[in-house]
């Protein structure tokens, strides 16, 4: 299976009308949905949601809902690894949380969709992520 | 096995049917009945879950084209699409937009951005092939 995982900036960028990124930002999530094979998931970890200001109850977000967009929850072991990323780089609770996603995959495959590579890289260091700047 | 049970009668392979006994005779399985009953349950249940993964794409297939609709800036060009893919999946398209472009141009406008990507991947295995041919003639 494989996971990816959008970063705030990439929920922005979804719901912002004329952002020059959005195109690119769709043009990803048009090639996952295509895939005549696989299993893949997009998620949106619940922290990056927060950062975002994404309501799913709110009417704006009524059309990004749809777009089989997962929700990631931290448990207490997940927790406690985002916490850990946290401490360590001085990173926002949402990288961290995308951290501790990477850092839980196992055999999954895992891409993260960021506006900030760099911090993205430290707190997926020594997985195998996929970092893709949007 | 839990609930009520029926009888039925089912052809195997007779390969099939010496391996499953095999198994039993080692200790691997209990039965014969065991190892069919396992085997079509797994079976159902990945039908289940493929059939639900399908509903759920195509509902957000039918999502994707109401954001469209919406953000009609946001739509991309079937070359933006494939190349998207090449990132995703670090393919060697990625390195090749000319080659997504001659592919497009080849295979049309409504191609499935996966089928773009399969013919990069020929042309540059033909390509390799090639050089290779011809190292050896040198050679």
């Amino acid at each position: 299976m494989a996971v990816t995982i959008l970063d705030a900036e990439a929920v922005h960028v979804l719901a912002t009308r004329w952002s020059n990124k959005q195109q690119r930002l769709a043009s990803l999530i048009d090639f996952d949905l295509a895939r005549r094979v696989g299993t893949d998931v997009a998620v949106v970890p619940s922290t990056v949601r927060v950062e975002a200001g994404w309501d799913r109850t709110a009417p704006r977000w009524a059309a990004i809902n749809r777009l089989g967009i997962g929700d990631h929850h931290l448990d207490r072991r997940s927790t406690d690894v985002a916490a850990r990323l946290r401490a360590e780089h001085g990173v926002s609770p949402a990288d961290a949380h995308i951290g501790a996603i990477a850092h839980g995959a196992g055999e999954d495959r895992v891409v993260v969709i960021t506006s900030d590579p760099d911090d993205i890289a430290t707190v997926t260091a020594g997985t195998t992520a996929r970092i893709i700047r949007l | 096995m839990s609930g009520q049970t029926v009888a039925t009668s089912v052809r195997l392979p007779e390969e099939l049917q010496r391996a499953a006994r095999a198994a039993v005779e080692s200790g691997m399985a209990r039965s014969l009945t065991e190892l069919i009953v396992d085997g079509l349950r797994e079976r159902l249940v990945a039908l289940a879950t493929e059939k639900e993964q399908y509903t759920d794409k195509v509902a957000a297939r039918a999502a994707l084209e109401e954001y469209y609709e919406m953000y009609p800036e946001a739509r991309p060009t079937l070359a933006q699409v494939a190349m998207a893919g090449a990132e995703l999946d670090d393919h060697p398209a990625l390195h090749h937009p000319d080659l997504i472009d001659k592919a497009i141009a080849d295979l049309g406008e409504d191609a499935h951005p996966e089928d773009v990507l399969a013919w990069v991947k020929g042309v540059l295995a033909a390509r390799a092939s090639a050089s290779g041919s011809d190292e050896a003639a040198v050679a």
